[in-house]
């Protein structure tokens, strides 16, 4: 025990925690406790009588001594570690990351030096780690390859990467609200905010007008929850303009196939429904040419009455693919104006009439105004009652009503008492060149679809349906003329 | 008249049908003649023109307008030597048919088989040689039929010949 300290004195320090050295004024270590023996790895007697430069890592030697006798000069009660990390050196030769706290002490008419010293090796490692997490952390965010940014709970911006302020600018700081967004884009954000804060991860999809194009971004906002409680909104821009541009060529794609299919589909469907009147007209032509001699004069007019028969039915063929394919085209033009429906009624029924044709009617028609094509109008119900005709006993009536359907559409029914259409069947008969199994005659297998096209182009429908008591109802629905635009019209 | 190189006289167009062997046929070999053949066809006046044809040629036609049609026809009204087969026909397919017939014993080998069809010409000729049947593109003029069908029978010979 050195004799510059009293045996107190020595014992307090003894019992201190921390590992203790008293030097001299100048530099002579007199005491240490049994802390710093294990500390440093030497025995009080290795230490006692050297400088305390036996402590410091040799390449701080220098400056050490230097620092010490300016502080002897001026000895203050301070701590060592102000501003800079500390090293003492064990007796291995290791390094030690220590902080250190300097006391001057006069005892006796002597000066000493108080050194504690503390191991903060685990702390200054914890702190670094960290210190080097936060900077990878920082260094991911601001590297990540699309926008990413945050906002507090009072929405003001707290974080945004490289990629968020080339895009959007430096807002840091800034609340959303004034950062100079259009309105809509604010309210769908704000909108955004507000159930991301609410604890909800959003995502959600726009067209941002950004610059030459339209670039469709997808955001995906989520809470920052701490603890139990939101305290902001994160979220990051992707843009998808190429995905989304991918999708769509895929899906245009798939719709010109199917498109082309069809069209193959309908082309071979077509180019069979021509051969066959050909094959007749071809058939009799060559038969009558190469019997003729050995044909009754009875026979070859029933070959040309017949080959006059296709020829007509071709011609009609091709008239109806045309309707067909312009109403397809809308090419079609429609002479809309306002029109009572039931006179379109009337005047079809009397044009059947008018052609000799013998049927019983059942007509309802209650006067109700329409702004339509009179004579499509009157083609569809034509090609309706020549159905309903061509498939009737000539002795049954056809029934034709016209009746309002609701406030604004007129319904139009014909209906037959034939045999009607198979139920799995009512809506395939509108379809191009379908056929009921078992019908009689040949008709194009064109008129219900060109019906169908004709009604849609004046925003209607029409539908079959088999009613109570058998046979066929083919009904059409299509707006009545609104009430203003009718007294304005009239 | 018009003269060929080697002088002999062409016949004129439209002078009516070349002497067959009865003298009526369209064609000289009378493949045709006394031959039962079934006419499969669903269009009246197609099936009308190529009974007729057959008829004029000396054959004995049955006709049939449905594919069971046909297969009733095999059953009770065969065997026949050639049988016409439409390919649209309101029941079943005319595939079907042809498979159908290829399983009657009777008629298996016996009987010849040609596809007369509206539809895409390359594929079906390909399928119908595939299943040992001749093949005929509708629209046909009558020759053609004629000339079609004989040949077929010449290159197909029946099990009783």
């Amino acid at each position: 025990m050195s004799m510059l300290l009293g045996g107190t004195a020595a014992a307090i320090l003894e019992a201190m925690p921390d590992a203790i050295v008293v030097t001299d004024a100048e530099g002579i270590v007199v005491f240490v406790n049994t802390a710093l023996e294990a500390m440093f790895g030497y025995q009080r007697a290795d230490c006692v009588g050297r400088t305390i430069e036996l402590l410091v890592p040799e390449h701080l030697h220098g400056g050490h001594a230097q620092a010490r006798r300016s502080y002897a000069a001026q000895p203050r009660r301070r701590s060592m570690t102000s501003g800079s990390d500390l090293f003492g050196r064990h007796r291995d030769g290791t390094e030690i990351s220590i902080d250190i706290r300097l006391s001057p002490l006069e005892t006796d008419g002597q000066r000493v030096l108080i050194a504690a010293i503390r191991d903060v090796s685990e702390r200054r490692a914890a702190a670094e780690a960290l210190r080097r997490s936060e900077a990878r952390l920082r260094a991911a965010v601001q590297n990540l390859p699309f926008p990413f940014w945050a906002y507090d709970a009072d929405g003001s911006c707290t974080m945004q990467n490289n990629r968020c302020v080339e895009a959007w600018g430096d807002h840091v700081g800034e609340r959303l609200e004034d950062i100079g967004l259009p309105d809509d884009l604010l309210a769908r954000w704000q909108e955004t905010r507000r159930r991301a804060l609410a604890g909800e991860v959003v995502h959600q999809e726009e067209r941002l007008d950004a610059g030459p194009e339209l670039r469709v971004v997808h955001t995906i906002a989520a809470p920052i929850v701490s603890g139990e409680h939101v305290t902001g909104v994160l979220g990051i821009n992707i843009d998808v303009t190429e995905e989304r541009k991918a999708q769509e060529l895929q899906v245009e794609l798939r719709a010109a196939q199917e498109s082309e299919r069809l069209k193959d589909a309908l082309l071979g469907t077509v180019s069979h429904e021509l051969r066959t009147p050909i094959s007749v007209i071809r058939g009799y032509a060559t038969l009558a040419a190469e019997y003729g001699e050995r044909l009754t004069q009875n026979e070859m007019v029933g070959y040309f009455r017949d080959i006059d028969r296709y020829a007509v039915q071709l011609d009609r063929l091709v008239d109806d693919l045309l309707t067909m394919s312009r109403l397809e085209a809308g090419a079609l033009s429609m002479n809309l104006r306002p029109v009572d429906m039931g006179l379109i009624v009337n005047a079809t029924i009397d044009a059947f009439r008018i052609a000799g044709r013998q049927r019983d009617f059942i007509v309802s028609a209650e006067a109700v105004q329409v702004v339509a094509d009179a004579g499509r109008i009157e083609q569809v119900l034509s090609n309706l009652i020549d159905n309903a005709d061509k498939y009737s006993d000539p002795c049954a009536s056809i029934e034709v009503s016209v009746r309002r359907e609701g406030a604004n559409r007129v319904a139009v029914s014909v209906r037959d008492y034939g045999p009607g259409v198979a139920t799995d069947e009512l809506d395939a008969i509108f379809e191009r060149f379908h056929r009921v199994a078992g019908s009689p005659g040949r008709g194009t297998g064109l008129g219900l679809a060109i019906c169908r096209s004709i009604i849609e182009a004046h925003d209607g429908s029409i539908r079959a349906t088999v009613p109570p008591g058998g046979g066929l109802e083919v009904t059409l629905s299509i707006p009545v003329l609104d009430e203003a635009v009718s007294r304005g019209a009239c | 008249m018009i003269l060929s190189s080697a002088g002999e006289a062409l016949p004129p167009l439209m002078k009516g049908p070349p002497k067959g062997q009865s003298g009526r046929g369209l064609v000289n070999t009378g493949a045709l003649e006394g031959a039962r053949i079934l006419v499969v066809e669903d269009e009246p006046q197609v099936q009308d023109f190529v009974s007729r044809v057959l008829q004029l040629e000396g054959a004995t036609v049955v006709t049939a307008s449905t594919g069971s049609e046909a297969l009733a026809r095999m059953e009770d009204a065969g065997p026949f030597r050639v049988v016409t087969l439409d390919l649209c026909l309101p029941d079943i397919s005319g595939w079907e048919v042809l498979e159908a017939i290829r399983l009657i014993p009777a008629s298996a080998a016996a009987c010849a088989v040609v596809v007369l069809s509206a539809g895409p010409g390359e594929e079906i000729a390909r399928r119908s040689a595939a299943m040992g049947a001749g093949y005929l593109a509708k629209p046909t003029a009558a020759r053609a039929l004629v000339e079609r069908l004989a040949s077929f029978i010449e290159g197909c010979p029946s099990a009783g010949e």
